[in-house]
């Protein structure tokens, strides 16, 4: 009987749905991150002992994070490519006091919201779905996604202010006028 | 201060990731700046939206299975495990079949969808064990941190002599607007009261949904949806009492 199997199994299994669904929502691909998770178990099993008790989802996201980095880096390298810095850094971001009608004003659907959630660039997708759907503390996304806990802040301010942006365009270009 | 550091505050604040001084001092920020506090709203109601509407892609099945059958290959004491699964594939079962029941009373229409989106805000709640927003049995504290984050303010009475104890509050998002998500505890269950501005008013109608039961009804201006796996009777009961918050101070 296998101990460190067993124990494995414990940390990391119950966690199966939270790598799948980053996987997911980094490769944006369900065959792409079946393979991605299943090679992200091989390695987290491999350097499983390092592991403390307690901190097996922040663990095994930071090593499914990882796989798919390498993996997107490998295969589709346009989509992070130009980095994360330099795509965003000089996007057109209006400053949000300059936003032209409430949130609660106009009307999305879900389809929509996804849509524009998958456009995000990689990077800004990772911090929101561990914050929102993982509902992770900024300082387990922080060591997750490798950087200091202000640049987790920094990207989730610019992610929810390009997901508003794009929601705005979005609705407005679907739905004449609505903006007036 | 740059807009971009007030950014990344306002979306600590939101996330409740500021320290206490920091939060004093946007709070009363936000008390002085209409456009900020808008801007709060708009991020409160985008999490909300991201969280109830988002995606969560679960591992199939197909997955789950190479990762246990891989394991299995491997000798010693994977494959028994595969028996664990048994339960949760028999209950998994289970609620298909109430699934495919469906109401027993039918809500029709938008009432029906309604239940329907009220039921899977509450289930997301219990599957998520979603912490409180404001975790309080005082209804001088729950009511106040709601009213701050909404444009209306909803009734909040703590029921803990009629059993149903009042633990907190929470912004969810329904019926495409930011709602309060009143919680109740009730023995070992947890009831969800969504309450928002509505009218005319509506009398009591209850349905059982994908194992969960569901009390509906709209008076003196609120509309109220409770959803909980608490008896229909007893919900029911409470419903009946719910109103009477609204006259209180």
């Amino acid at each position: 009987m296998d101990d460190r199997k067993r124990r494995f199994e414990e940390a990391a299994l119950p966690h199966l749905d939270a790598a799948y669904n980053l996987a997911r929502w980094l490769t944006r691909n369900d065959h792409d991150a079946e393979d991605v998770v299943q090679e992200a178990f091989l390695r987290a099993y491999r350097y499983f002992d390092g592991l403390r008790s307690g901190e097996s989802r922040p663990w095994l996201l930071a090593i499914v994070r990882n796989t798919c980095f390498t993996w997107l880096r490998a295969n589709r390298p346009a989509e992070i490519s130009g980095g994360l810095e330099t795509g965003m850094e000089g996007a057109e971001l209006a400053d949000f006091d300059a936003n032209p009608e409430e949130l609660a004003s106009i009307h999305f659907n879900r389809v929509t919201l996804n849509e524009a959630i998958s456009a995000l660039p990689a990077a800004f997708r990772e911090v929101l779905i561990l914050r929102e759907l993982e509902d992770l503390s900024y300082r387990d996304i922080s060591r997750i996604v490798e950087v200091p806990i202000g640049t987790v802040m920094s990207r989730l301010s610019r992610a929810r202010r390009l997901l508003q942006q794009s929601l705005r365009v979005i609705t407005r270009a679907r739905v004449p006028g609505v903006h007036k | 201060m740059k807009p971009e550091e007030t950014s990344k505050l306002l979306n600590a604040y939101v996330d409740r990731e500021l320290d206490p001084g920091a939060t004093l001092g946007l709070e009363a920020e936000l008390g002085r700046d209409p456009v900020l506090k808008r801007a709060c709203r708009d991020l409160e109601l985008l999490g909300a939206a991201v969280r109830a509407d988002a995606a969560y892609h679960e591992a199939p099945q197909s997955l789950r299975a190479r990762l246990t059958t891989n394991a299995a290959d491997v000798p010693g004491r994977w494959r028994p495990r595969l028996l664990r699964w048994l339960p949760a594939a028999a209950f998994a079962a289970g609620v298909l079949m109430t699934w495919a029941v469906g109401w027993l009373q039918p809500m029709v229409g938008e009432e029906a969808r309604l239940g329907d989106e009220a039921v899977s805000s509450h289930v997301r709640n219990i599957l998520a064990h979603r912490a409180m927003d404001v975790a309080s049995s005082d209804e001088h504290a729950v009511k106040p941190w709601l009213s701050a984050r909404l444009d209306y303010s909803p009734p909040v009475r703590d029921f803990a002599a009629d059993g149903f104890e009042l633990s907190g509050g929470r912004l969810d998002y329904l019926n495409g607007r930011l709602v309060a998500d009143l919680v109740y505890r009730h023995r070992q269950h947890i009831v969800d009261v969504f309450v928002w501005p509505a009218s005319p008013d509506r009398p009591l109608s209850s349905a059982s949904r994908k194992g969960f039961n569901v009390v509906h009804f709209t008076r003196g201006g609120m509309t109220y949806w409770l959803v909980s796996d608490v008896a229909l009777p007893d919900l029911e009961r409470f419903a009946q009492a719910l109103p009477r918050s609204s006259s209180s101070p």
